[in-house]
């Protein structure tokens, strides 16, 4: 069995050396051909073809492999910030969007449904002040507005704010970072 | 997710599986045939982890073993480091399903089946379509991801791609959103409230407020001590005006005592006190005199009370007196009702006695009638029972008759059958005999054409000189060999002889059916006639049996002793020669074939029987009249009794009345005498002695007479006369001791009014005048103390007091008018000092009123508090003010920290609030959503194309939208134009690819199960895929392979090897030289299956 590939007429000038031989044919063409097999057969009278395939330029489709970097596969927040870097925002800081996607994602590890969602920093603040009662610390630390106000000062990762016994798909060191969110191509 | 460890009972074709230990194996085969229970490990696999069937979504109890109560599953496995462990039970019957989810390294649990189906889908991000898509392919099914369409796949996927996480992320951030835009508003309304600077106001009011409070401490002072001068100055005024108060007081006793008046109220009261006392030395002599006369008249009633003839006993005799009369007529008459009574009882006693004795006689006559009827029923009975009995004899014999006359006509027709087949036998043989005949004429023509055919092909070669084949002789010259035999006369003569056979066997065939008929009527006509006789004979029988019949017996005998009641008649038996003869008739009826039919009999044996009928009945109305009668005469029986114990206890009712009377009659004349016996002896002496003896009373009362009953109320009347004597010298006494008694009384009230009162009235006219001179004592210490008055309100005493009192109010006026004088100075220089001082407070105000006027000195209203209401007014004003100023200050203050506070949370809530509006929108399902799912499908199919190329031998790929393409020809194939391998080698590499994509990524798909699939495969595409398998595996990973090819098991690290008998599947692994040997063993099945 003889495999033999080209265009019609370089297997045409093949034909007297190709003989009475068991070939299988690739014919390379520039616009799919509707009578291909009857050509070829045309053009090896004594060969006992066995298959015709068409190689055709016009409808020949891409191959999908690996990327080169393919072994890692980025995480959504890397994912997300290329996409920010992308799209851009409608007004608010970029930075501000990724911190709270961050913090949003972490809580998804813990919480099923909207229901168990943990509350904002801010809204904490907000019920609290309305409340009468002080604003811990602790809270005021992961505002919004505090946590990034100042590129000065050490980035803070989002930590989990309740104990849970499922552990965390996303582990905390694949939080958003902020300090890396700023170093970011980020357009508004 | 990555198996561990797994066991289950009582699933499919398993009682026990496990615990089976897939730790530390990375490419394992489970092998065994077809039916084996390999498949079933995978279903184990999906009940324990999501509760469910891998291959339809029927109810997972169908996967219960039959036989089996429960099914448990028990699988322990890694995922994200943590080890986990899940169990579930299902129960055949009603009882609820359990599952358990155990974090073996936290030690947290989540029960309950919907907790715990949850708690898989979030942990693993995929729920069970996805799952049995992606990590579990299970036979024939494996590639519904490849042929998913787009919006299928996505849904399959979006779990694995993490988009269900960005989705839910969004779905958070709408819902902090919204919580934080109602947070925010709330804020707003409470922050409007307040003051827009609450610092800078409370600075401003702080200072009003000190103003205002040190202009208040300087009109409180000059209050206080205006104030204090006022009131120095009222105790100064208040002095002078008492002490004139006091010497008025003092004048005026000295002017009332000076009158003379009291002094001749004295007198006067001196002289009437003389009079009263000789008027009381009089009444004590009288009252000596009516007390000796009372204590006498009680002593005479005492002593008569003591001898039994006081007022009570004497009214109580005269009582008793005056009813004995009566009482002894009323005994009289009661005695004589009585006596007539008792008689009258005695009477009705001996009438009940004798109707009582004939009670027995009536009873034998009821119960002997009661017998009469008992024996008549019976007798009823009996003559039914024999109707029945002869109705079923005599229908017997009938019956026989009727059954001899039909085997008699049976066996005639018999007779004429079997005459008519033995009149046909001779044709018959003469048939044979022709058909006989016929045959040997076609046999001969057969036989010589056979010999001329013969002759024809043995001498068709010979010649003249040729020795003949059958006799061996040269055939003498000249020879012609003999013609040929037409051969249609050779098949006329075979086909002759073949219908003359045919026609042989025809009428042989005929004789022996005639035969064989003739003699079967012979045998039936024996048995018919055998019958017949013993029908015959069972009729005769019977009728002579006839007379001996018990039944005809009791029929025809009439019945003895029994009496029957009046008005019953007996009936009359039947004439048993009577039904003889009608049966002997009927028989003869019959046998002469008349009056056969059943019918007919019927009406014959009605006939016959009608008479024994007619008996019965007439017997059973009989028995009914006699069974009436006998209970008549039992009601009439009972009613009659019934009537006499009602009369009886009626008597006893009367006897018990009459025993009442009588007693009361003995208690009446028992209390008359003990009322006689409780008389006073004098007046019970004119009466006869009681008796000792109850007995003896009514006599003794009937006996008293109207003269003895007169002298004791003499005797009587005659004691009552004296008590009533010394009662009128008592209350005579009595009243005279009252009269006394007032006039001391009279005495005393007009003392206290003539004497006493005059007497009073000057001692407090004294007592006045000391007490002016008391109250001067306080104002002029010096004066004396008066005198007290005496204790008794004598006119001696009253006289001495008021001679002392006169002197010393004399001296007290003198003194006291020196004192006033100094004190009335004093008063008029304190007003002075006052008006002085209020002026000019009043002018360092300022701000008094225009129309505010200082009062004069003298004037009354300088002391009151009205005069300084301008300051107290001022300093109010100017208090309120520093009140109002300093609660504005502390209401600014109280905002402050408040107003901060919210300030900055809304600003801090409000950055949040425009963060997440921008999250939301870029989170949404045409955003990042489908930007990301984009992108991982293109990392997915990038590398399940190189694995497909592997798998396929460089023959496929993926493109976009998972389209299959030839890599030589670039050309996209439909992935339902696959053959069975290449779909499978497909949907192995998106498997694959799908396991390393996930390990990438956030979790770790850790397992990937393949149930067979690898049966479509050639040897060669075989060998390459498990090559990538063994290749891909490796790590943590675990890819389980279920074939029913052994040659798998070269390709695998360890086979886990399921096999199944009688008692259901079982499994274990392999060792390495089972796996040698089964590798071998397929190996030379083939080479033999070649040969």
């Amino acid at each position: 069995l003889r495999e033999i590939t080209g265009t019609l007429e370089q297997i045409g000038a093949h034909a007297d050396r190709i003989g009475s031989a068991i070939v299988k044919v690739i014919v390379d063409t520039a616009t799919p051909s509707p009578h291909l097999a009857e050509q070829v057969t045309a053009l090896l009278p004594h060969a006992e073809v066995v298959r015709v395939e068409e190689r055709c330029a016009a409808t020949r489709i891409q191959l999908l492999d690996r990327t080169a970097d393919g072994a890692e596969e980025p995480e959504l927040p890397e994912l997300f910030r290329d996409y920010l870097a992308r799209v851009g925002t409608r007004g608010a800081g970029a930075e501000h969007v990724l911190a709270s996607f961050g913090e949003l994602l972490a809580e998804a590890s813990i919480a099923d449904t909207v229901h168990d969602c943990a509350t904002l920093p801010e809204e904490d603040m907000l019920t609290a002040v309305l409340a009468g009662d002080p604003v811990p610390n602790r809270t005021r630390e992961r505002l919004l507005v505090t946590s990034l106000a100042s590129e000065t000062r050490p980035p803070e990762r989002a930590a989990p704010r309740r104990q849970r016994s499922r552990p965390r798909s996303v582990p905390p060191t694949e939080m958003v970072d902020p300090s890396a969110a700023s170093s970011a191509e980020v357009t508004r | 997710v990555r198996p561990l460890t797994l066991s289950f009972t009582g699933l499919r074709s398993y009682d026990t599986f496990g615990p089976v230990s897939f730790d530390n194996r990375s490419l394992v085969g489970i092998l065994g045939d077809t039916g084996a229970g390999k498949s079933t490990i995978l279903e184990a696999l999906c009940v324990a982890l999501y509760g469910k069937c891998s291959w339809s979504d029927r109810d997972v109890k169908d996967l219960i073993a039959d036989g089996a109560p429960t099914m448990t599953v028990d699988l322990t496995f890694r995922h994200d480091e943590h080890r986990w462990r899940i169990r579930r039970t299902f129960y055949t019957n009603t009882m609820p399903t359990t599952a358990l989810l155990e974090n073996l390294d936290t030690g947290a649990k989540v029960d309950n089946i919907r907790p715990v189906d949850k708690a898989i889908v979030a942990m693993l991000r995929m729920d069970f379509t996805a799952f049995r898509s992606a990590v579990l392919l299970p036979q024939g099914r494996f590639a519904t991801l490849l042929h998913a369409t787009d919006r299928e796949r996505t849904d399959l996927l979006k779990g694995i791609f993490g988009v269900d996480t960005v989705a839910l992320v969004r779905e958070f951030a709408q819902a902090r959103r919204v919580a934080l835009g109602d947070l925010l508003q709330d804020a707003a309304v409470s922050r409007a409230t307040m003051l827009p600077d609450p610092a800078g106001e409370a600075v401003a009011a702080a200072a009003r407020a000190e103003r205002a409070e040190r202009q208040t401490a300087e009109l409180t002072e000059d209050i206080t001590r205006l104030r204090g001068l006022q009131s120095s100055t009222a105790m100064a005024v208040n002095h002078a005006y008492e002490i004139t108060t006091a010497l008025r007081a003092v004048n005026d006793a000295a002017d009332e005592l000076d009158r003379g008046q009291i002094e001749s109220v004295v007198a006067a009261a001196a002289t009437i006190e003389d009079d009263l006392a000789a008027a009381e030395r009089d009444t004590t002599a009288s009252e000596l005199q009516a007390t000796d006369q009372l204590e006498t008249a009680e002593a005479a009633l005492a002593d008569a009370e003591a001898a039994g003839i006081g007022a009570t006993r004497l009214a109580s005799a005269l009582s008793t007196l005056e009813r004995l009369h009566t009482e002894r007529e009323a005994v009289e008459a009661e005695q004589a009702r009585i006596t007539t009574e008792a008689q009258r009882l005695a009477a009705e006693r001996a009438r009940l006695d004798a109707a009582a004795a004939d009670d027995p006689a009536r009873e034998r006559e009821v119960a002997q009638l009661s017998d009469t009827a008992a024996t008549i029923q019976q007798h009823c009975e009996d003559v039914q029972n024999a109707v029945n009995e002869l109705t079923g004899q005599v229908r017997d014999v009938l019956d026989a008759a009727a059954a001899a006359a039909s085997h008699a006509e049976e066996l005639q027709q018999l007779s004429d059958q079997a005459a008519a087949v033995t009149a046909k036998l001779p044709e018959l043989e003469r048939q044979i005999a022709d058909s006989d005949e016929a045959l040997n004429i076609a046999r001969l023509g057969v036989e010589s054409a056979q010999r001329a055919e013969a002759a024809a092909v043995a001498g068709e070669h010979l010649h003249a000189g040729d020795n003949c084949p059958v006799c061996a002789r040269p055939i003498p010259g000249p020879y012609t060999p003999p013609a040929p035999v037409d051969a249609d006369a050779l098949n006329t003569a075979q086909t002759r002889y073949q219908d003359a056979s045919d026609a042989l066997s025809r009428a042989r065939s005929q004789r022996d059916e005639a035969q064989r008929r003739l003699r079967d009527l012979t045998d039936t006509a024996a048995s018919k006639n055998r019958a017949a006789q013993a029908s015959r004979t069972a009729v005769t029988a019977s009728c002579g049996e006839m007379t001996g019949w018990t039944a005809l017996a009791t029929l025809a005998a009439p019945i003895d002793d029994i009496a029957w009641p009046d008005g019953v008649t007996s009936p009359i038996p039947i004439v048993a020669g009577t039904v003889r003869d009608d049966l002997s008739a009927g028989v003869s009826r019959i046998a002469a074939h008349r009056d056969a039919d059943g019918p007919q009999r019927r009406q014959l044996l009605e006939h016959m029987l009608a008479p024994a009928r007619r008996y019965s009945a007439d017997l059973r109305t009989a028995a009914a009249e006699v069974d009436r009668a006998a209970a008549t005469a039992r009601v009439e029986l009972n009613s009659e009794r019934r009537d006499l114990k009602r009369q009886v206890t009626g008597y006893q009712r009367e006897a018990e009345a009459f025993d009442d009377a009588h007693r009361r009659l003995a208690s009446t004349v028992r209390k008359v005498a003990e009322a006689v016996g409780n008389l006073p002896g004098s007046v019970r002496a004119p009466l006869p002695e009681l008796p000792g003896a109850d007995q003896e009373l009514a006599n003794w009362l009937a006996d008293l007479t109207d003269q003895q009953i007169t002298a004791a109320r003499a005797v009587l009347d005659a004691a009552t006369a004296a008590i009533a004597g010394y009662e009128l010298d008592r209350i005579a006494a009595q009243r005279r001791l009252h009269e006394l008694a007032q006039t001391r009384s009279a005495t005393a009230r007009r003392r206290d009014i003539e004497v006493v009162a005059p007497l009073r009235q000057a001692v407090r006219a004294y007592e006045n005048a000391a007490a002016a001179l008391r109250s001067a004592r306080t104002y002029q210490p010096d004066l004396p103390e008066p005198d007290a008055i005496g204790v008794e309100l004598t006119p001696t005493a009253v006289r001495r007091y008021g001679q002392a009192i006169v002197a010393d109010v004399s001296h007290a006026g003198v003194a006291l008018s020196e004192t006033k004088g100094t004190a009335d100075r004093l008063a008029d220089q304190q007003r002075r000092s006052l008006t002085e001082d209020l002026s000019a407070v009043l002018a360092r105000i300022g701000e008094a009123p225009v129309d505010l006027t200082i009062p004069d000195p003298q004037d009354a209203t300088l002391l009151t508090a009205a005069t300084l209401d301008p300051l107290t007014n001022a300093r109010g004003v100017a208090g309120e003010q520093a009140r109002t100023a300093r609660a504005e200050e502390q209401a600014a203050a109280d905002q402050v920290a408040r107003a901060t506070a919210l300030d900055e949370a809304i600003t801090a809530g409000q950055l949040r609030r425009t963060t997440l509006d921008d999250l939301c929108l870029l989170l949404a399902e045409g955003k990042f959503q489908t930007d990301l799912t984009d992108r991982r499908t293109r990392a997915l199919l990038g590398v399940a194309s190189e694995l497909f190329s592997r798998l396929s031998g460089g023959e496929f790929g993926y493109a976009e939208q998972f389209q299959v393409v030839a890599r030589r020809s670039g050309v996209a194939r439909s992935a339902k134009t696959l053959s069975g391998g290449e779909t499978f080698l497909a949907s192995l590499a998106l498997a694959l690819a799908l396991v390393e994509l996930y390990s990438r990524t956030a979790g770790r798909l850790g397992a990937l199960f393949l149930d067979e699939g690898f049966g479509s495969l050639d040897v060669d595409t075989l060998a390459a895929a498990l090559e990538v398998l063994r290749a891909e595996t490796g790590g943590d990973k675990l890819v389980a392979v279920i074939s029913h090819l052994h040659a798998v098991a070269e390709a695998v690290q360890d086979v886990l090897w399921v096999e199944k008998d009688s008692s259901g599947s079982a499994a274990r692994w392999l060792t390495g030289e089972q796996i040698a040997d089964l590798v071998h063993d397929d190996a030379a099945a083939g080479l033999l299956s070649l040969t």
